[in-house]
């Protein structure tokens, strides 16, 4: 009578860390797509970002009316796109993890034959595709067609915008990469939000104090808190202007790394 | 018997917090096919030891085997063959008990889907949540919890099943259905189980171990822990003097003791003896020749309950 008896069933196949990945990646994508919550999310970000830059396309075409300057569209667009879905990402992803060890549905999945790896993988993987298209990928669309419908700036070039969305992406990535390793480190959900508050704001705000310190944050992927020293990598993409500097790129990808290297080392050392 | 015969063994098994040793040196032997209760007061080391078998937590020392597989080397393997139902069952609350059965499932299983879904169906059925099954569990109470909780640790047909209080949050009829299924399952698996309800236990395990402070006290089929040390009690109800029946009772080489109380006048005498021959034919003519009056006269039966406490209090001192 046991699993591997049942001979009519076909049993999982998966090997090694990847046991049980597919129905991890399965739950957690239903429990995204196959809700409501898909969509709220969506209808957020397109509320919060379309919503500002649509204000922004509004105020520009007034002001070119009076002859005088509107605000700069683009840069602003840095802010909502970057500032705004970090702190969100801060906010959607600090239960994730930690809402699930403080549960206890963590244990009880992980009572099943799966992996932590696997466990980890899937909270990546999922939350992150759920986060980008919600957050970065459709409100980027969504703007792209509205400036060249109906702004000054018309159509820009799709590949330096496209460029532009992909550091938007790994920025949102970075902080979802954060939020899912300090969950691994941390047991209450006020640590795994305020770590990264406080570094988000330190690499802001502590460019006086740390001269260097912004020219290897991630924060330049998107936008910069010294426009007037350095662009941002994406402003840089959308304008065609040259990248000023790959440094935050690549910090910003060795970061990533890092962090999901720790939370799937830290996640197969916790006791249940 | 060898060592493959063996569903669980643990040697020397420990688990330490820092300076709390929850778990010290366990030995353990669990049978196969035998419904295993595994007994404990609260903070005796019950639901660590089944976190260690899990895999939930790492043992500090010993090691232990599930299936013949070394519980930290192998851990994923042994639990594609076991079925859990955790303390306090939690589930993610926005599914249905539907959805909940057949998440579960597909760790196991990858289809036929009209499979998984018979499966799941069953499971609904066997703990009888037919009306429910398509509701959130959001709003499910804790018996409802317990049973889906039941029915997911079941779902793969489990060579071994671990059942930690597996009657908890249950209604009488909750807790005779649980004990059915047990009774059910016990043709294809070994059950594996911590409970306070010490009846139960009486009714459907045939193996006991006792554990208390993290150590292992006793390990005994039912029979044989229900036996004791072959010490009987006599409950007698007397009225009238009964000091020479005292006297002539505390004499007799095959009692143990007397325990003595009073009651509307009555004297309630718990008598121990080491001989069940000789105190029915000696003890009743003994106390009607010195004189009393008996009112009462019974054997007291032996229930787990006593011993279990007797058991754990000899441990604490």
């Amino acid at each position: 009578m046991s699993a591997n008896a049942s001979g009519q069933f076909q049993l999982v196949k998966e090997k090694g860390w990847r046991r049980g990945l597919g129905n991890l990646l399965q739950g957690e994508y239903s429990a995204w797509f196959k809700s409501s919550r898909w969509w709220k999310q969506l209808l957020m970000w397109v509320a919060i970002i379309n919503g500002m830059m649509g204000t922004m396309i509004y105020a520009t075409a007034e002001a070119a009316k009076d002859g005088t300057e509107g605000p700069p569209m683009i840069l602003m667009y840095g802010i909502f796109g970057g500032m705004f879905v970090a702190v969100g990402v801060m906010i959607i992803m600090q239960r994730v993890l930690v809402g699930e060890k403080r549960s206890g549905t963590a244990a009880w999945v992980l009572s099943k034959p799966v992996t932590r790896s696997a466990f980890v993988v899937s909270r990546l993987v999922v939350n992150s595709i759920a986060i980008l298209l919600t957050s970065v990928i459709v409100p980027g669309v969504i703007l792209y067609i509205t400036l060249g419908l109906f702004s000054d700036l018309g159509w820009l070039s799709l590949f330096g915008f496209l460029a532009a969305l992909l550091m938007f992406s790994l920025h949102t990535f970075y902080w979802i990469a954060l939020v899912l390793m300090l969950g691994t480190l941390f047991e209450s959900s006020g640590a795994v939000i305020a770590v990264p508050m406080a570094l988000f704001f330190a690499i802001w705000m502590g460019n006086d104090l740390i001269p260097g310190l912004i020219y290897v944050s991630p924060l330049l992927l998107t936008f910069s808190p010294v426009p007037e020293q350095m662009s941002p990598l994406s402003i840089s993409f959308i304008t065609g202007e040259p990248v000023s500097s790959w440094l935050p790129l690549i910090v910003t990808v060795v970061s990533c790394v890092i962090f999901i290297v720790v939370a799937v080392w830290r996640f197969n050392r916790q006791e249940f | 018997m060898n060592s493959n015969d063996w569903v669980i063994s643990t040697e020397s098994l420990s688990k330490s917090f820092g300076e709390i040793h929850a778990l010290k040196s366990l030995d353990l032997r669990v049978p196969q096919k035998s419904i295993f209760a595994f007994l404990g007061p609260n903070g005796a080391g019950k639901t660590t030891t089944i976190k260690l078998l899990l895999g939930l937590l790492k043992p500090t020392g010993g090691s232990g085997k599930i299936f013949g597989m070394d519980i930290v080397r192998n851990s994923v393997d042994i639990r594609a063959n076991i079925g859990y139902l955790p303390q306090d069952a939690r589930f993610y609350e926005h599914m249905t008990a539907r959805q909940t059965l057949e998440y579960t499932a597909k760790f196991f299983y990858t289809g036929p889907q009209a499979e998984i879904d018979k499966r799941v169906n069953e499971m609904i059925e066997l703990v009888g949540l037919e009306g429910k099954a398509d509701r959130p569990i959001k709003g499910f109470s804790g018996g409802e919890r317990q049973r889906l909780g039941i029915a997911q640790a079941e779902v793969n047909y489990p060579d071994l099943l671990i059942l930690d209080e597996p009657a908890a949050n249950l209604d009488p009829q909750g807790r005779r259905d649980v004990l059915e299924v047990m009774s059910r399952i016990r043709k294809y698996a070994t059950i594996f189980y911590c409970t306070h309800i010490l009846d139960d236990v009486q009714r459907v395990s045939d193996q006991v171990a006792i554990v208390n402070q993290g150590e292992l006290v006793t390990q005994a089929s039912i029979e044989e822990l229900l036996a004791g040390t072959g010490e009987l009690i006599y409950t007698v109800i007397l009225r009238g003097d009964n000091q020479g029946a005292y006297t002539q009772v505390t004499q007799q080489p095959w009692v143990s003791g007397i325990e003595s109380s009073q009651q509307d006048g009555h004297a309630i005498w718990q008598v121990s003896v080491t001989d069940e021959a000789a105190a029915e034919d000696q003890l009743m003519s003994l106390l009607v020749s010195s004189g009393v009056k008996v009112s009462n006269f019974s054997r007291k039966g032996q229930n787990l309950e006593d011993i279990f406490i007797n058991i754990v209090e000899r441990s604490q001192k």
